[in-house]
């Protein structure tokens, strides 16, 4: 069995934007813009980046809610987009994702038994009764008592829904979740209790997680490995100890640099970063970050970089690519 | 000067097949003009009720059931239905925690900012289109124009929190409440948002109730702060104050469960047990089930809020504090 569970070539995710009575397509929303890593089995792999940076999206496509506009993903040795029928079947059922809202993909008329049994009727397994028995102990694996079985989501409190949205994603014994944002409608305390309980999934049922977050305390927290993205592509990837002792894309540092911090008083908010927030609609030429980068120079207007570097700290900035590492930006 | 909102024995009651349950127990606070009040506590505390009791918006088999709300003076909750739509979104708006609660998904979001902003700040087609896109751009959205045609659902998740927040803020409100505003944002952006809020705050003398679960964001934005737990108050008092030396149990744990940003630990803390069902709320205080600090009359007398002595302007209610 390899090593990788997982691998993402080059996956495109565009957006048709139309207008008018005869929906003309007048433009693209380029949401995921080639995108390429890979998830190793057991491993958790962060994912950060800007409100709209295209992360939902990627899990979408990953899990083919989306299909990608271009791109190859290979799940367990397999060319995931090119699986129908059956096969198609089983593989999903290996992939599973948590979705970011805890409150609208939970459907308020089902109870939280019929939402957790959904899976298992999808897929055909099982008999009501032994159906009965696995929805119970999933709800006591997940910190819920058997006897909520009747109830209905909205009497349970934001916490106990993210724990619901988690049993029905385990619900099949899938070797890989993505988590989009579990825990970022959550209080601090139900937090620690969600990601010790994910914690300990993982080493129960040796699951690799994608983990998607803005919240870079939550990502250190839990990852193992973390990729930066901004505007649809991924502009830094490296280990967790590395990136945050050593972050080196300029979009990276701005982000360590702007997480609250508790008592140190009430503060003027600064922005962190100037300039607009560019649009996927229409995105800068060059290096997408440049017109907010403090430390952008002639070339980034105008090359996009590559995503390179030692194999375990890749990113995609002019600073670092070889022509420019040993020059002086002031002499550019 | 009389603050701008005066909250007073606030209770609010849900009248459910298994008995009536206080979603908030009588709350009381103030807010000045200008000022900004942080509301933090444990998930299903009474945050948004409280929110919504001011807004009104109680529906069935919810109900007030005690209490005032005084905004500049004027009793917001004896207001007629008519009254109150003359208020809510202009003098008054909220930012929903869910951002589905206040966008139609059938709308585009467009539409329905023009809407509000003809009713309370009476202006033309063409300026309310004007105010509605220069909105979403003050609030970081990129391609505003473009976006202002689109449905909720072409948005990403931090997007039409944005948005929702550009529609709250499109009518100048004199008091805004603002509900986990910025849940969905990552770091930068929630940066622009609250350097937004200040702003306003400054040029137009803005009254902010702001309730987050991220004691980071709290501690950074507000000057005083409430701490809820079970539909009751356990301390209020300034920020920092507050954070940096707690006095009720709950708080401290609190603090104490926050993932810290270069402070990793193999299992992060969390406060033992769970928040009581409402009818196996304890009759004292509603933590004793779970405080470290817990001493027989807590279960059985609730503690009252007074004045901490010493500590000018903070209040607690805990028989046994840090
Ligand atoms: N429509 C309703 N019917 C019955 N109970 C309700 C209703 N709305 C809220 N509640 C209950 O009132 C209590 C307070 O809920 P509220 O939404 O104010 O919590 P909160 O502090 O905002 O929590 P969170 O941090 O999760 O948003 C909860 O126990 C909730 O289950
Ligand atoms: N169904 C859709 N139709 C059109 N555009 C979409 C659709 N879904 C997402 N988009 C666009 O794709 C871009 C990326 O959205 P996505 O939801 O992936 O962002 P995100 O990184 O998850 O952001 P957030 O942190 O705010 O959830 C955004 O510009 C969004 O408007
Ligand atoms: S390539 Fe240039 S603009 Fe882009 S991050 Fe690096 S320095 Fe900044
Ligand atoms: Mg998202
Ligand atoms: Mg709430």
């Amino acid at each position: 069995m390899s090593d990788i569970i997982l691998e993402a070539k080059n996956i495109r995710k565009y957006f048709p934007i139309k207008k008018g009575f005869f929906m003309r397509e007048v433009g693209q929303v380029k949401a995921v813009e080639d995108v390429d890593f890979i998830v190793r089995r057991g491993e958790t792999l962060g994912l950060v980046g800007e409100s709209g940076c295209g992360k939902s999206t990627l899990g979408r496509t990953l899990i083919r809610l989306y299909e990608p506009t271009k791109g190859e993903i290979t799940f367990d040795g397999k060319d995931f987009l090119k699986l129908k029928g059956s096969e198609l079947r089983q593989k999903r059922r290996d992939i599973q994702m948590i979705f970011q809202d805890p409150y609208s993909s939970l459907d308020p008329r089902m109870t939280v038994g019929q939402v957790i049994e959904q899976p298992f009727i999808i897929h055909g397994l099982l008999q009501k009764r032994e159906r009965e028995l696995q929805v119970k102990q999933l709800l006591e694996l997940v910190g819920l008592k058997s006897s909520h079985i009747n109830r209905y989501p909205h009497e349970f409190s934001g916490g106990q829904r993210q724990r619901i949205a988690i049993a029905r994603a385990i619900a099949l014994n899938p070797k890989l979740i993505i988590c989009d944002e579990p825990v970022s409608a959550l209080d601090v305390s139900i937090q620690a209790q969600i990601l010790n309980l994910l914690k300990d999934l993982q080493k129960r049922l040796n699951l690799t997680y994608i983990f998607i977050s803005h919240d870079l305390s939550v990502i250190e927290h839990v990852c193992d490995r973390i990729a930066v993205m901004y505007l649809g592509r991924i502009v830094e990837l490296t280990t967790r100890e590395e990136l945050f002792a050593n972050p080196q894309h300029p979009y990276t540092q701005a982000l360590l640099s702007s997480i609250p911090t508790i008592g140190t008083g009430k503060k003027k908010m600064a922005r962190v970063l100037s300039g607009e927030i560019p649009s996927p609609i229409n995105p800068p030429s060059g290096c997408t970050f440049h017109p907010r980068c403090p430390q952008a120079f002639a070339i980034c207007p105008k090359v996009i970089p590559v995503l390179e570097g030692p194999a375990d700290h890749i990113k995609a900035c002019h600073l670092y690519t070889k022509e420019n590492s040993t020059t002086p930006k002031e002499l550019l | 000067m009389n603050p701008v909102v005066q909250v007073k024995d606030l209770e609010t009651t849900f009248f459910l097949k298994s008995g009536p349950f206080k979603a908030v127990n009588r709350i009381s606070y103030e807010i000045n003009q200008g000022e900004t009040l942080g509301i933090v506590g444990e998930s299903g505390c009474g945050k948004s009720v409280t929110s919504f009791s001011l807004m009104k918006l109680i529906e069935k088999p919810g109900m007030v059931t005690n209490g005032e709300f005084l905004l500049n003076g004027r009793n917001i909750l004896t207001l007629k239905d008519r009254e109150i739509e003359d208020v809510r979104g202009g003098q008054m708006a909220m930012i929903f925690q869910e951002p589905m609660t206040a966008l139609n998904p059938v709308l585009t979001i467009g539409y329905q900012m023009d809407e509000q902003i003809k009713k309370h700040l009476r202006l033309s087609d063409q300026d309310s289109r004007d105010r509605a896109i220069e909105m979403l751009q003050l609030v970081g959205i990129p391609s505003a124009k473009e976006r202002y045609a689109a449905y909720p659902h072409q948005l990403s998740g931090g997007m039409r929190q944005r948005a929702m927040i550009a529609m709250a803020l499109s009518c100048n409100p004199k008091f805004l409440i603002a509900d986990e505003p910025t849940t969905a944002l990552d770091v930068t952006i929630q940066a622009q948002i609250l350097e937004l809020f200040q702003s306003l705050q400054e040029k137009m003398n803005m009254t902010v109730q702001f309730i987050t679960h991220d004691l980071g964001v709290i501690s950074e934005v507000s000057d005083k702060m409430m701490v809820m737990y079970g539909g009751q108050t356990c301390e209020m008092g300034p920020t920092q104050d507050i954070i940096n030396s707690p006095a009720h149990p709950y708080t401290a744990a609190l603090i104490l469960s926050r993932p810290q940003h270069g402070h990793r630990v193999e299992r992060l803390r969390t406060i033992e047990g769970s928040v009581p069902a409402p009818h196996e709320l304890p009759k004292g205080c509603p933590f004793a089930n779970r405080c470290p600090n817990v001493l027989a009359d807590c279960w059985t007398i609730k503690p009252p809020r007074l004045p901490i002595t010493g500590k000018p302007g903070r209040t607690l209610a805990c028989f046994n504090p840090l």
